[in-house]
C-alpha cells in the first residue's frame, strides 16, 4: 500500500510553545484516517501544515508523492476543509463552489456537475441558491464540507468536519465519509472517538506535537485479534463473566469467534454480548494517550 | 501560463461577485453613482443659469432645457482656460472640446471619485479574508500571486462596473435634462472617459491591496491606504518644487514617476501615444504598489 501522506520530523513553534515537536506521520493511500489527540496536541497545526496554510519550521511533508502542498501541484487533487475559516456570506453556495471549482481547473460542464454532486452529498441541493448569510451554522459547515469534496480529489483533509452539526447531519456526514473508503484517502481530525471508530480504518494518536501511536484501527482496538464474550450468571464451570479469546495468527477472526461461541453454547453458557476488540475510547485512555 | 491567467481571471470574477453582493460596497457604489448624478445635475443647472443669463442679456426667451448655446460657450476663453488647467497642454484643449462638455466634466468627476471607491474596496479585500480566514478556501486552490493579481484585476472590473453605472445615469440625465447632446457622441465620450478613469484609478487599487496585505484588519488597512492617498498630492507637489536639472532635481523627477497622481494630465491627452504610455505606467504602478504588500503576503502564515 503506498502512502498518501508522509511527514518526517515536523517542527512548528508559536512564540514560546512547540506546537509540533518532531512529528512523524504516515497515512496509507485509500484509508479513512483519524487524527486523534487532546486540545493543544497539534492536530490543527498538522492539518494547516499539510494544507499549506502554515510553513513548518523544520521537517518534510509529502502529499500524494508530489512533495509538500502547493496549489500548482495539488490543486484539484487535495480537498481541504479548514477548521475555523468563515465562508464569505454575500454569495450563494453555488456561486462560491462554482468559482472554487473553476480554480481547481474544472471546465464549465464539470463544474456544474461537481457542484451539484457536492451540494447533494451534504444535503444542500435545495439551498444552493440562497445567500450564505441566511444559512444556519450547521448548513454553512456543510457548504465547507462540500467545498472539500469538489472535483473528486484523491486526498481529503477534514479538520473537525462534524463540529457544529446536529446529530442527524453529523450521522449523514459520517456515512458519507465512510462511503469514501477505498475510493480516496481521507484524513480527519476529531475529538469524537466513537465517531472516528465508526468511520476510520487507520488511526494516528498525537500528543504534545508528536505521534504517540499509529496503525490500522482493527489492530489498535484489537478487533482483528481479540474477542470478548460476556456471559450471564450462572457461568459454566471454569468460566467467568467475560471470556477472552486471542485469535491466533493466520486464523480468520470470524472462524475463531464461531468456534468459541459453539463451544460456549455447548457448555450451556448464556451469552449477553460478543465484542471484537476494545472500543477506541477505552484503548485511548487505557494506554495513557491523554495526559 | 494559461492556467495562471485562468486563475487570475476566476479570482477577479470572485472579487467582483463578492464586492457587488456586499451591502457596504453597494452603499459605496451608490454614493459614487449618486456623485455622478449630482455632478450631472450641477452641470445642467450651471449651464441653465449661464444660458438664462445670456438670454436675458440678449433679450431673447430662454429654452426650457439647457444646451442650445453650447456651441457659443465652447468659444469662451474662460472655459478654454479652465479645461486647459486640468487637461494639460493647451494643444489638447481644442481637440478635447470636440467631445460633449458633459462627457468631459463627468470624466473629471470620475477620475476624482473612483480612486476613493477603489481604495475603499481594495484595502478591505485581502484583510477581511485573512481576518475571517476565508482566504484559505482560495489558498488551497491557487497560488498567492494569482490571488493577489486576480484581486487587482477584480478591482479593475469593479471600476468598470462603477463607471458603466455612472455613465449610464449621466447619459440618461443628459438626454432628458439637456438638448444639443448627440446621443452617440455623448455615449462614446462617456465610454472613453470611463475607461480612462478606470485605468487611472488602478494604482489606487494596488495601493489599497498593499495595505490590505500588510494589515490584517479591513478598517486599519483602509485608514492607512486613505492616508497615503491623501499624502500623495502633497508629495507630488513637494517633488515638483524640488524638480530641476541637478542630481536632486532629477531624483525628484524620478520619484515623481512613482506617484500615481502625477499622471492626471496624461490621462487627458488627445495624443494616443501619450495616453498609452500613461495607461502602461498606471498598470505598472498598480503592480508595483501591490508588490509592496505581496512581499508580506507571500510569506505570511495564513
Amino acid at each position: 500500500m503506498s502512502d498518501a501522506i508522509r511527514c518526517e520530523g515536523l517542527f512548528k513553534r508559536y512564540r514560546k510553545a512547540n506546537a509540533l515537536d518532531g512529528l512523524d506521520l504516515v497515512v496509507p493511500a485509500g484509508t479513512i484516517c483519524g487524527l486523534i489527540g487532546p486540545n493543544g496536541a497539534g492536530k490543527t497545526t498538522t492539518m494547516s501544515i499539510l494544507a499549506g496554510f502554515l510553513a513548518p519550521d523544520a521537517g518534510t511533508v509529502d502529499l500524494l508523492g508530489r512533495g509538500r502542498f502547493t496549489p500548482e501541484t495539488h490543486s484539484g487533487r487535495v480537498g481541504i476543509l479548514p477548521q475555523d475559516a468563515e465562508l464569505p456570506t454575500a454569495s450563494t453556495p453555488r456561486q462560491l463552489l462554482s468559482v472554487w471549482a473553476r480554480l481547481q481547473g474544472l471546465d464549465g460542464p464539470s463544474t456544474r456537475r461537481s457542484v451539484d454532486e457536492a451540494l447533494a452529498a451534504v444535503l444542500l441541493h435545495d439551498r444552493g441558491d440562497v445567500r450564505i448569510a441566511t444559512l444556519s451554522h450547521g448548513m454553512r459547515r456543510r457548504v465547507t464540507v462540500a467545498s472539500a469534496l469538489l472535483g473528486d480529489p484523491e486526498l481529503v483533509l477534514l479538520d473537525e468536519p462534524t463540529s457544529g452539526l446536529d446529530p442527524a447531519q453529523a450521522r449523514h456526514l459520517r456515512e458519507r465519509i465512510a462511503a469514501e473508503k477505498g475510493r480516496r484517502t481521507v484524513l480527519l481530525s476529531s475529538h469524537n472517538l466513537a465517531e472516528l471508530e465508526q468511520i476510520c480504518d487507520w488511526v494516528i494518536f498525537i500528543d504534545k506535537g508528536r505521534c504517540t501511536r499509529s496503525g490500522a484501527m482493527a489492530t489498535l482496538t484489537g478487533r482483528d485479534r481479540e474477542v470478548f464474550v460476556h456471559l450471564a450468571a450462572p457461568f459454566p464451570p471454569g468460566r467467568g463473566a467475560v471470556v477472552t479469546l486471542k485469535v491466533p495468527e493466520g486464523v480468520p477472526p470470524e472462524d475463531a469467534t464461531s468456534d468459541l461461541l459453539r463451544a460456549l453454547l455447548a457448555e450451556g453458557a448464556r451469552i449477553t454480548e460478543v465484542r471484537r476488540g476494545e472500543s477506541l475510547e477505552r484503548r485511548y485512555f487505557a494506554e495513557g494517550e491523554v495526559a | 501560463m494559461r492556467r495562471f491567467a485562468a486563475d487570475v481571471w476566476w479570482v477577479a470574477v470572485y472579487e467582483l461577485g463578492e464586492a457587488v453582493r456586499t451591502r457596504l460596497f453597494q452603499l459605496v457604489l451608490l454614493l459614487y453613482v449618486g456623485g455622478i448624478a449630482g455632478s450631472t445635475w450641477f452641470f445642467v443647472k450651471l449651464l441653465q443659469g449661464a444660458e438664462e443669463s445670456a438670454a436675458s442679456t440678449l433679450g431673447v426667451p430662454g429654452t426650457e432645457r439647457p444646451g442650445a448655446m453650447m456651441g457659443t460657450f465652447l468659444q469662451n476663453a474662460e472655459l478654454i482656460a479652465f479645461v486647459g488647467r486640468f487637461a494639460g497642454p493647451a494643444a489638447n484643449v481644442p481637440e478635447l472640446l470636440k467631445e460633449p462638455l458633459l462627457g468631459l466634466f463627468i470624466g473629471m468627476v470620475s477620475m476624482a471619485l473612483l480612486p476613493a471607491v477603489l481604495t475603499f474596496s481594495a484595502s478591505g479585500s485581502i484583510a477581511a479574508e485573512v481576518k475571517s480566514r476565508s482566504i484559505r478556501y482560495l489558498l488551497c486552490r491557487t497560488g498567492r500571486l494569482q490571488i493577489g493579481l486576480g484581486k487587482l484585476a477584480g478591482q479593475l472590473l469593479i471600476a468598470l462596473v462603477a463607471t458603466a453605472l455612472g455613465g449610464a445615469v449621466c447619459w440618461g440625465m443628459g438626454m432628458t435634462l439637456m438638448i444639443g447632446n448627440p446621443p452617440t457622441d455623448l455615449a462614446l465620450s462617456l465610454l472613453e472617459r470611463s475607461a480612462r478613469a478606470s485605468i487611472w484609478a488602478l494604482p489606487f487599487a494596488g495601493l489599497g491591496l498593499a495595505a490590505s496585505q500588510w494589515i490584517p484588519s479591513p478598517n486599519g488597512a483602509r485608514v492607512v491606504a486613505g492616508s497615503v492617498i491623501f499624502a500623495m498630492p502633497l508629495a507630488a507637489f513637494w517633488l515638483h518644487l524640488k524638480s530641476g536639472t541637478d542630481l536632486l532635481g532629477r531624483l525628484a523627477d524620478l520619484a515623481g514617476m512613482f506617484i500615481a497622481t502625477t499622471a492626471w494630465t496624461d490621462f487627458w491627452s488627445t495624443d494616443p501615444s501619450v495616453f498609452a504610455a500613461a495607461a502602461v505606467r498606471s498598470v505598472v504602478l498598480a503592480v508595483v504598489y501591490y508588490s509592496l504588500g505581496h512581499v508580506i503576503f507571500a510569506r505570511r502564515n495564513l
